[in-house]
């Protein structure tokens, strides 16, 4: 028989199960398995820290986007934000579930391309494409998104080069209630500028309008906001349509829905304030109503939401390597994943609950990462139960951004792996070692 | 450069008359086929004389159609031909040869043309029934009853003509049979019976049985029922039967078990028909002729549309080449395309639905309501709702729209019941607001349970096919938001649910497969297929594209053949090989593409392209699998399946069930197809590159591989920008 483990005893103001008006105090579930899977196993067999995707969710969040949409609009057709989450595996899973690939670079095009997603089923977006991109993509069919004069006139010259009559689709951006603008991407439609973008293609005679796309913005939770700007859309299709005759054959609401992740500046939960699929997508047919066409003639609506099919599948599992107590009184859980790797820690309150069942009672805790650094805090205050040293944390919804932003910074980024819906778990990224880091230096003759 | 279609007008010319001559005879037989005709020309050769009254009779009907400006479609199919040949032979076998026969042959020629057109008017166009060999009839008659009148014409002795007999060699029955054949051309001669023997085995083997079977009954019926002393002695009942039997059972009901079982009923009217006419007309010296297949094969039409469902045996909609052509026709189109409705009907609604009662279902499609479909959202959880599913406005159908199945016409709109608060039900308006459409004659979709408030259309308002009919709702008999769809045959709320199928139907779990139609079934998840347009465009065949493959057989060598992409007058597409005319029809629709018939040889591009991309939806997805039905007779032997066709109405249909997918590699799409006709294993694939369609097919049945690969596409005038394809 095991000694009991000393815990240090603290006073807390009792305050179980206490009401306030919002909602009853939380209390906290640990998570044990993930799909299924238990995380002490992942950790066994892959390492700490460890990023695990769920396939599972990956696959049923698709499935709910596309239902919540293809149910009020004829046509729809996602398309998957390679830059929320680029894995190779990541990005297989949403193309077998039938999602184009949305790119914002050449390298992302690369990528695609080079997942055998075809050129036609490539949007390629972003305010930055060289010619060479250019070109890539007007060969392969790819549906190229102009944002700038400079850009048309870049696209010309490419299509007059090469000998093609391409398809695109112009970017726009629009003023809609409770969104702050995002006036750098695209064409202003408020100031007729995006009615000059058309006018000066079609002038061009070398490219073809065919789409319309905005971005409002990122993690809105308003559902308001999508329904003036697919209104926005369609009357600005309507308008083309009788004044130039030009048919858009796509309307692109670009992403920015929310996920169920809680900003620092939220006051409730995210799983609260998080509009469902289907409350965007009322809001989306509802503005998409305003556009005049015949039945079996819609134009395609593509969605390119990131965030909110790809975060609740990522778990982050990490290893508790000290406690310590505070100067103010909190105490403090050193971890062994830092900000570097969980980059949206700068955003979010990010849900983390132990990875087992435990003893104590919850106090005010902050979780810090390994980084000797003073921004190195994952969670700046939470009520969290004793850990003992060794003991696994999982973060949860961290599925986006955070494996296509995180630095390599001190130490080495740890391995991803990916359970399948049947349970079984791959290895979906290798953990960087020291030869990762240095297989790309070169030290010159002098310093040998 | 030659062109086929440059070519076709000098055919044409040259056998202006030659091939309506032939036609007419072979009209007899109810087809258009040369070599038939010419069987049929040479069988009344064989008393040259007789022959030449039909010969004759047929050309002066000729000089009366273009006279009276009779539809020239129908004098060179020799729709105009058959009846005056009749009455040629028929005026020829009863009367002595002599001058004032020919001017009375020259005057039934022309006559009968005349009496042709006005039944065309009556009879095809009044009464959908065809005119057959009627005016030939009526004319004849008429002839022979005033001929003791005309002064030059003498009746042969009436005896004459039907005393032959006497070949020891061939047993009676078989005697019987062929003199049976050759009457109905007036020459009741063993070689003009077996000539028409020929013909009828040309034509159709089907044809061949039936006539067999109508013989033998006939031959029954005079021996045991009327007593004849020898069935010679009846050779008219027999041609009356004969006819009847191939008429019913090849020509205007799809051969089958039924359609043989009506068509030997059919024969036995016929029967005793002739030997009534026999008795009647005999009293005043006239013959029975083909008068009684002509009432009985009238009546029979007439009685069949009666009947509450054209099935077993099923009538066709238009009289094929041959029972062969007819058969195939309908088992491919009913197994390709379900043949329940000429329409094309949709889901209800948009994206994936999930059916929580169906057909029989266990709550309330029972009985006379049997045939209907309640449908809920689901989630990837499987839930229908979100929270606790106490309010309507939590379920994930609620307020989704409701789309017109098929353009109809409202007949009622009801709009005004209020949503019942979840888990209680309206007892007063069961159905609650609902939406009544008519498709066309006798054919009304039902959708009901909207949501208040929420119907946006009127009563007679015309709606067109995907047109938003209201919200999805829980008003009437109906606990929890869903969506009640049925069809009926009346306009009346509340009437029978009739049988019916969803078409171009995507369902299961992921969304794999791809069904033509389809009957959704309890926990089914259906969608409508969605239109990619990269996909679509690589199927849009311009009219006057043309392809160069390099055709490799499985043996022998390589050789090119040019394809092109045309459309004919009535507005079928197809893909036709210059070289053989082989001719694949397709078509282009909305969400699919789809072919049809395959016509000449099978061994070039159009057959290949039927058997690799038969239909391919225009929505790439990596799970989605599509199976269709390929006719097996195109890859057998064309020996063994003409022989197949003697027994083909009993068997089930002789296919190969193909199933396909499509990938992509690189921008080129790729279909890849198999199957097994019996054991033989069929791999197919098909590359679709680009705008400029097809660049590589290949089949393989067995271990040979025919395989097809572009060296040159050029585009049809006026699209020559994108000019060349691979070189």
């Amino acid at each position: 028989m095991t000694k009991p483990r000393y815990e240090p005893p603290t006073i807390a103001r009792h305050a179980r199960g206490m009401m306030n008006k919002l909602a009853r105090a939380k209390s906290i579930q640990p998570m044990t398995h993930i799909d299924g899977v238990a995380v002490e196993a992942l950790v066994e067999r892959f390492g700490s820290p460890l990023f695990v995707f769920s396939e599972k969710t990956l696959k049923a969040r698709h499935s709910d986007l596309q239902g919540a949409f293809g149910r009020r609009w004829p046509k729809v057709q996602t398309a998957w934000s390679y830059k929320t989450n680029y894995l190779d595996a990541i990005c297989r899973v949403f193309h077998r579930a039938g999602a184009w690939a949305e790119v914002v670079s050449e390298l992302e095009y690369d990528k695609a391309r080079r997942l055998e997603v075809p050129g036609s089923r490539i949007l390629f977006n972003g305010p930055f494409k060289p010619e060479n991109a250019l070109a890539k993509a007007f060969r392969d069919g790819a549906r190229v998104h102009l944002d700038n004069f400079d850009e048309i006139q870049r696209a010309e010259k490419v299509a007059r080069e090469i000998g093609v009559r391409p398809k695109v689709t112009i970017r726009l951006n629009m003023t809609v209630a409770g969104v702050p603008l995002w006036g750098r991407f695209g064409f202003n439609l408020e100031n007729g500028q995006a009615l000059d973008a058309v006018r000066r293609i079609v002038t061009g005679g070398m490219l073809d309008v065919a789409g319309l796309h905005c971005h409002l913005g990122t993690f809105i939770q308003d559902t308001e906001a999508y329904r003036d700007e697919a209104r926005n859309l369609a009357v600005f299709a309507n308008e083309l349509k009788a004044e130039l005759g030009i048919e858009v054959d796509a309307i692109d609401i670009g992403g920015g829905f929310a996920s169920r992740n809680t900003l620092h500046a939220q006051y409730l939960p995210g799983e609260q304030t998080t509009p469902s699929f289907g409350q965007y997508a009322e809001a989306v047919a509802e503005g998409l109503d305003s556009l005049v066409v015949e039945p079996g003639h819609e134009p395609t609506l593509f969605l390119e939401t990131g965030r909110s099919l790809v975060d609740e599948a990522g778990y982050l599992i990490a290893t508790v390597h000290a406690n310590k107590r505070l100067p103010d009184g909190r105490k403090s859980l050193v971890i062994d994943a830092g900000v570097n790797l969980l980059f949206t820690a700068f955003w979010y309150k990010h849900d983390v609950v132990p990875a087992a069942e435990f003893r104590g009672t919850p106090e005010a805790t902050v979780i810090h990462g390994p980084l000797c650094m003073n921004i190195d805090t994952m969670r700046e205050h939470l009520l969290f139960p004793p850990m003992e040293t060794g003991s696994r944390l999982v973060f949860r919804s961290v599925g986006a951004y955070n494996v296509t932003q995180w630095l390599q910074f001190i130490t080495a980024r740890p391995a991803v792996v990916l359970v399948s819906t049947s349970g079984e778990t791959a290895l979906i990224r290798h953990a960087e070692t020291l030869d990762t880091l240095v297989s790309l230096e070169e030290v010159p003759e002098w310093l040998r | 450069m030659v062109t086929v279609t440059a070519e076709r007008p000098r055919t044409t010319r040259r056998f202006a008359v030659v091939e309506p001559v032939l036609f007419s005879y072979s009209q007899v037989l109810f087809t258009r086929n040369r070599l038939v005709g010419l069987a049929l020309l040479l069988a009344t050769l064989i008393k040259p004389l007789l022959g030449a009254m039909g010969l004759l009779s047929v050309l002066v009907s000729f000089l009366i159609v273009r006279a009276l400006r009779l539809s020239p479609v129908f004098a060179r199919d020799g729709v105009f031909g058959y009846n005056p040949l009749l009455v040629g032979l028929a005026l020829g076998a009863f009367l002595e040869p002599s001058p004032a026969t020919v001017a009375l042959v020259v005057f039934g020629a022309a006559a009968v043309v005349f009496v042709q057109a006005a039944l065309e008017s009556l009879l095809r166009d009044l009464l959908r029934l065809p005119v057959l060999s009627l005016p030939f009839v009526l004319v004849t008659l008429t002839l022979l009853a005033v001929v003791p009148l005309v002064a030059g014409v003498e009746p042969v002795s009436f005896n004459e003509p039907w005393q032959m007999g006497g070949l020891c060699w061939l047993p009676s029955w078989g005697e019987y049979y062929l003199r049976t054949l050759g009457a109905i051309f007036f020459q009741p001669e063993l070689v003009s019976g077996l000539l028409v023997m020929v013909a009828l085995l040309l034509f159709s083997r089907i044809a061949l049985l039936l006539s067999f079977i109508g013989a033998a009954v006939s031959y029954g019926l005079l021996v045991w029922v009327f007593g004849f002393p020898t069935p010679l002695g009846g050779l008219i009942v027999g041609c009356n039967m004969v006819l009847t039997v191939i008429a019913l059972g090849g020509l205007w009901f799809v051969p089958g078990r039924s359609a043989f079982a009506l068509a030997t009923g059919g024969s036995l009217i016929a029967g005793v028909v002739t030997v009534a006419t026999i008795v009647v007309l005999g009293r005043h010296g006239l013959p029975a002729l083909i008068l009684p297949f002509n009432l009985t094969v009238g009546v029979t039409l007439f009685a069949m549309r009666q009947r509450v469902r054209d099935e077993a045996p099923k009538s066709v909609e238009f009289v094929s080449a041959s029972p062969e052509a007819s058969l195939h026709y309908w088992r491919t189109r009913s197994l390709r395309f379900g043949a329940r409705f000429p329409l094309r009907l949709r889901l209800p609604f948009q994206g994936a639905w999930t059916v929580t009662q169906g057909v029989e279902g266990e709550h309330t499609h029972r009985e006379q309501w049997r045939h209907a479909w309640d449908f809920e959202v689901l989630d990837s959880a499987g839930r229908s709702h979100e929270g606790d599913g106490s309010l309507v406005e939590q379920y994930h159908c609620y307020k989704l729209p409701v789309l017109a199945i098929a353009d109809g016409t409202v007949v009622n709109a009801v709009r005004n019941v209020p949503d019942n608060p979840v888990g209680n039900r309206n007892p007063r308006d069961p159905w609650g607001n609902l939406v009544l459409i008519q498709h066309g004659g006798d054919l009304f979709s039902f959708v009901c349970h909207l949501a208040l408030d929420s119907v946006r259309v009127v009563e007679g308002q015309f709606v067109r096919k995907g047109m938003v009919l209201g919200l999805c709702g829980n008003s009437g008999r109906s606990f929890v938001p869903h969506l009640h769809v049925h069809f009926q045959s009346t306009p009346r709320i509340g009437a029978p649910t009739v049988e019916s199928e969803f078409h171009d139907v995507v369902a299961g779990n992921p969304q794999a497969a791809l069904y033509r139609f389809h009957v959704p079934a309890l926990g089914d998840t259906v969608r409508t297929l969605q239109r990619q347009a990269d996909v679509a465009e690589r199927f849009s065949f311009l009219i006057g594209a043309t392809w160069r493959f390099e055709v490799t057989p499985p043996r022998g060598k390589t050789r090119i053949e040019e394809v092109v992409s045309g459309v004919d007058l009535y507005n079928n597409l197809y893909l036709e090989s210059k070289g053989s005319g082989a001719r694949l029809f397709f078509e282009n629709q909305n969400n699919q593409f789809v072919t049809y018939d395959q016509r000449g040889p099978r061994d070039g591009v159009p057959a290949l392209l039927a058997l690799a991309a038969p239909r391919v939806p225009y929505e790439q997805r990596d799970e989605l699998r599509w199976d269709d039905v390929l006719p097996r007779r195109h890859i057998r032997w064309p020996l063994v399946a003409s022989m197949l066709d003697l027994v083909s109405p009993f068997l089930p249909a002789d296919n190969v069930l193909m199933q396909y997918r499509a990938e992509w590699e690189g921008a080129t799409l790729v279909i890849r197809g198999q199957g097994t006709a019996g054991a033989v294993p069929i791999v197919t694939e098909a590359h679709f590159a680009g705008e400029e369609g097809p660049s590589r097919i290949s089949v393989s049945v067995g271990k040979g591989t025919l395989r097809a690969r572009i060296v040159r596409f050029v585009a049809p005038p006026g699209r020559g920008d994108s000019g060349d394809g691979s070189g």
